[in-house]
């Protein structure tokens, strides 16, 4: 099992090391300096910048110091646009709100969905399964953009104003760490969190429900019927384990996507998460905490990979060996 | 899904004139999967729809012009207006009436009114070439009009309190006749003080007559936006952006996906593992990371295109970028798995056993057998890039200069407050429409190519 592990950890630094060493060269492309100083910068302004971001080293010194400060998670260098502060300083704080929506988003819409397609799987082909797989595939059709609005309109303003029920914050958010943690959680992560659910629906449940009917028509699934288990025991003990797979895989391809939506929902919410944090710092130009966000974002990408693997190895004792 | 009749085998007679050479064997409606998708009445009226969807892309982008620049950008109304006739009430007339009758003063202001006046405009309705003089006695009376209308309003309105206060009080039935009466002139009152100003207005803004003024009716179909653009016309040109970013977007990315998926399967080895590392590396960073990556590159670069000489910031070349990086993954994957099974399959180890080359074997036998997949791959991407343009609009970093549902739906977030849905509905209906056409029509070609795939 260890072998496993370091094989697929020694597999995937060096994607990773080519792709800081991409996005490095990415930034660069266009002079960030330039870009930083207003509009006509004389060339001693240049240099002088240049110099103090240490931006005048030459690349292959960056790329190690940046690949040092990821491996020793130290980002002390100073961010362009906060200039009082070190990237670690603001990218820090922001690392628990994007979790505090994106984790409790997954494990929802993950339940929520396998528990619908697994309805729609049992009842093939009958009214209910028709119908829900309709909604998905109009719930697939309008974009993300139009449920956050639609979502914020009616979950957090409509009913203020129609019932004078304040259940949900129109936008902002506080902090962990207080005495209503949980009560706050509800009030400004809760609706960002249910709009995730139900623009991920569509798509999971569809996935889910084919995976499973995939699975009825296997052999096992006839021979466990045969020697008589209740349908209970069918699915939930021969089923869905064999269906464990997919749904793994599934779940950890659609961390990035999440990532995408979080990025919007943070930015519409004005939760103050890894995303909202990477735009406003892009858009102000500051060249050290964009590179930074793009680092780490594809660090955690490639660990939930190599994590995906190992649980495949944990499900499946065959994939080890391969 | 579709337990049909006409899923039954071939009628005898059919065979019967196959047989008689009725058929050519290898017709493209002669091959099973088609047969099955063109009997799939879902999954054709989707394509039709989406054959539409072009058409009307292609009328606004060729030469055709359809729908200008003019036509969804300028003013055609006053800003906000509601759509589908809803209009017509009487408050929503008078605004109307007011949002001309100040255009025209402030034509009247400026410091040459002849110019100023001869500018205005808003679509079909165009000002009455009248000398200056009589604008300003046009625009007099109307303002006297105005106040009558006013007054006329107040009296209508006391005379509806009375009758509401005499209805609750219960007064003797003379009284409330009297009351109708007075209540029912009130009301003439009112109107015709409405007709008479909008008479004065008609003598500024004439009606437009004939096929422009079915065209005006279109522009107001659905309302206006913020800034008085007809949301209609510009729902419908958005049609060309999608179409155009859907378009190059699922072209590029599906052509070089199924090229290195296709050849990382069938070849394996080396180019396998190349292709393999490839996309791993790609799709380790979401796309919309690399667009925040490729707009932070490209908006403060002074690069331009080099035939046009326009700003590649203006353009849509960044989000063709950006998605073209992420999107060919898909496809690659499943080419390179489709690929891979096939080549192990008996009939492909007897081609290469009686000689044929790599590429007719590539061409003539694998090809033909994952070319389901390259459309639903397709359809897939364009999904895609259109719902992808919408989040990229919404940050600022999507298309520029052009109305697109990205645009409109991010414009109209602030209208939502206040309760109106036009410009978002026009938009997310329009998107609606397409996006769902495109879902049906990837099921039906999975439903009807994939010998696996279970409904």
């Amino acid at each position: 099992m260890w072998s496993y592990v370091l094989r697929r950890i020694l597999y995937n630094v060096p994607i990773y090391l080519v792709i800081v060493l991409v996005v490095m060269a990415m930034l660069r492309i266009n002079d960030p300096v330039a870009a930083y100083l207003s509009k006509n910068p004389t060339a001693a302004e240049i240099h002088e910048t240049r110099a103090r971001f240490g931006l005048d080293r030459p690349f292959l010194a960056q790329y190690l110091s940046m690949l040092g400060s990821i491996a020793t998670l130290d980002f002390s260098a100073r961010s362009w646009y906060r200039e009082t502060e070190t990237v670690g300083q603001v990218v820090g704080p922001s690392i628990l709100p994007s979790v505090a929506v994106t984790l409790p988003a997954l494990a929802l819409s993950t339940f929520v969905s396998v528990v619908v397609g697994l309805v729609a799987a049992v009842n093939r082909g009958r009214a209910l399964d028709r119908g829900l797989m309709f909604l998905a595939v109009i719930g697939m059709s309008v974009s993300y953009l139009v449920f956050i609005i639609l979502g914020q309109y009616f979950g957090a303003f409509w009913l203020r104003e129609r019932f004078g029920l304040e259940l949900f914050a129109i936008r902002g958010y506080e902090g962990a760490g207080e005495a209503n943690w949980p009560a706050n959680w509800a009030y400004y992560c809760l609706l960002p969190v249910v709009i995730s659910v139900v623009v991920s629906i569509g798509y999971d449940t569809r996935f889910y429900r084919s995976v499973i009917v995939e699975q009825t028509t296997a052999d096992y699934i006839r021979t466990a019927r045969a020697k008589g288990c209740g349908q209970a025991r069918v699915m939930f003990r021969h089923l869905l384990r064999n269906a464990l797979i997919p749904i793994i895989t599934r779940v950890m391809i659609t961390l990035p996507f999440l990532i995408v939506g979080s990025l919007l929902l943070e930015v519409y919410f004005s939760i103050p998460g890894m995303g909202n944090t990477l735009l406003t710092h892009m858009i102000n130009k500051d060249f050290a905490v964009t590179q930074t966000i793009v680092a780490l974002l594809a660090a955690i990408f490639i660990l939930t990979n190599i994590l995906t693997d190992v649980l495949y190895a944990l499900v499946d004792p065959r994939v080890r060996l391969s | 899904m579709h337990p049909s009749p006409a899923s039954q085998p071939e009628q005898p007679s059919d065979l019967l004139t196959a047989r008689a050479g009725a058929h050519r064997p290898s017709g493209l409606f002669d091959k099973p999967g088609v047969r099955k998708f063109v009997r799939n009445r879902a999954g054709v009226v989707a394509l039709i729809v989406i054959a539409a969807f072009v058409l009307v892309a292609a009328l606004i982008a060729l030469p055709t012009r359809m729908l200008s620049m003019d036509d969804v950008q300028s003013r055609v109304a006053p800003s906000g207006l509601p759509g589908l006739g809803m209009a017509s009430g009487p408050a929503a007339r008078t605004e109307i009436a007011d949002f001309f009758v100040r255009e025209v003063e402030k034509a009247l202001r400026a410091s040459e009114p002849d110019a100023a006046l001869a500018d205005l405009r808003f679509a079909e309705r165009v000002i009455a070439p009248l000398p200056v003089g009589e604008v300003r006695g046009a625009v007099a009376d109307a303002r006297a009009a105005f106040a009558r209308l006013d007054a006329a309003l107040l009296a209508y309105e006391d005379a509806q309190i009375e009758a509401e206060e005499l209805a609750e009080g219960g007064g003797s039935a003379a009284d409330a006749e009297l009351l109708g009466e007075r209540l029912g002139a009130a009301r003439d009152r009112y109107r015709d003080s409405l007709r008479g100003l909008e008479a004065h207005v008609e003598r500024l803004f004439p009606r437009p007559e004939g096929w422009r003024r079915v065209v005006y009716g279109l522009r107001l179909f659905a309302g206006t936006d913020r800034q008085g653009r007809s949301i209609a016309f510009r729902a419908i040109y958005s049609v060309k952006t999608a179409v155009q970013i859907g378009m190059v977007t699922a072209v590029f990315s599906v052509f070089i996906g199924a090229v290195l998926g296709g050849a990382a399967g069938f070849f394996g080895g080396l180019v396998d593992h190349a292709v393999v590392w490839l996309y791993s590396t790609l799709s380790s960073i979401p796309y919309i990371i690399w667009l925040v990556v490729i707009a932070f590159v490209f908006r403060e670069s002074d690069w331009t295109v080099p035939i046009t000489g326009k700003p590649i910031a203006q353009t849509l070349i960044p989000v063709y970028l950006a998605f073209g990086v992420t999107l060919w993954v898909g496809t690659c994957r499943v080419i390179r798995g489709e690929a891979m099974k096939i080549k192990g399959l008996d009939y492909i180890q007897s081609a290469l056993a009686t000689g044929c080359s790599p590429a007719r074997i590539l061409g003539r036998h694998v090809l033909p057998n994952v070319l389901y997949l390259v459309f639903i791959n397709f359809s897939l991407a364009f999904v895609a890039a259109i719902k992808g343009e919408v989040i990229l609009s919404y940050l600022g970093l999507g298309v520029q200069g052009q109305p697109s549902w990205g645009i409109m739906i991010r414009d109209s977030k602030d209208d939502v407050v206040l309760g109106v849905f036009w410009e978002l509905g026009a938009a997310t209906l329009m998107m609606f429409v397409l996006v769902y056409a495109f879902n049906i029509l990837s099921d039906a070609l999975q439903d009807a190519f994939d010998p696996k795939h279970v409904g």
